[in-house]
């Protein structure tokens, strides 16, 4: 899917995505980790990787295979790479990139092309294992 | 994301229904800078309806947490959704060195703020 980069798509994506998780197969704890990842990666698509604001525009796309399903989310900025600051750890940057570490099983950000990708994957096998864990 | 407020015991509980995201985050901010600048110091969050929440909301409840510190203030959020819950554990916010604490029920909420008492 592809929006333009305006606070108010937020929502549309992240319904876009939760959609794919369900087909998926994850369970409902799982697709909203994916939902609050990838709200995070779009959040930041729009606030920090859009150079000309609303007349930019930020690419999901979705690629599942047998083992992960992979939420793509490109920009066409640079991604804000300084060391946050003290007062920004307590603010919503430090928390998203957080945020996206915890609940993704990997996650990459790609600056090489000319804008932003951020990849975020989600294991299949760490959904199943879930189910398993006994105490 | 719908939002509103009502003073119960001269403590300002905040309704929120919906997503916060950060789309919506500013209008709940604008509201709690609204709140503790009329001199209130203890807030309510009340999240039960609410069924997303992300660093956008987050970063509201932190700025909100720094700015009622210095005056010993106190933030309660009620929530029962787990999934909320999850990520509200997940970057601290009811860590013993905030003043941020989670509630299943308003009515517990309330009693607790109002009866703590502050010292000096």
């Amino acid at each position: 899917m592809e929006v333009e980069s305006r606070g108010d798509n937020l929502a549309k994506v992240r319904k876009f995505v939760a959609g794919i998780a369900k087909d998926c197969g994850f369970d409902v704890q799982v697709i909203y980790d994916i939902k609050v990842a990838v709200g995070e990666a779009t959040a930041n698509a729009v606030e920090h990787g859009s150079p000309r604001g609303e007349a930019n525009r930020v690419k999901i796309a979705c690629l599942c295979d047998a083992d992960t399903l992979m939420i793509t989310v490109t920009d066409e900025g640079v991604f804000k790479r300084a060391f946050p600051s003290p007062e920004e750890t307590v603010n919503y940057r430090g928390h998203g990139i957080l945020l996206m570490l915890a609940l993704m099983d990997k996650v990459t950000i790609d600056e090489s092309g000319d804008g932003t990708t951020v990849s975020l994957t989600k294991n299949f096998r760490s959904n199943s294992a879930k189910a398993t864990k006994t105490a | 994301m719908e939002l509103s407020v009502k003073v119960e015991e001269e403590i300002p509980v905040l309704n929120i229904t919906g997503e916060i995201d950060h789309f919506v985050a500013p209008k709940l901010q604008r509201q709690i800078d609204e709140l503790i600048d009329a001199g209130h110091d203890k807030l309510v969050f009340d999240f039960s309806e609410v069924n997303y929440l992300d660093s956008g909301g987050i970063g509201v409840l932190f700025n909100a947490m720094q700015q009622l510190a210095p005056r010993r203030g106190r933030m309660a959020i009620v929530c029962g959704d787990p999934n909320v819950i999850r990520i509200l554990e997940l970057v601290g916010l009811f860590d013993k060195r905030t003043n941020v604490s989670l509630f299943g029920r308003l009515d517990k909420a309330l009693k607790t703020l109002e009866g703590e008492i502050d010292v000096g």
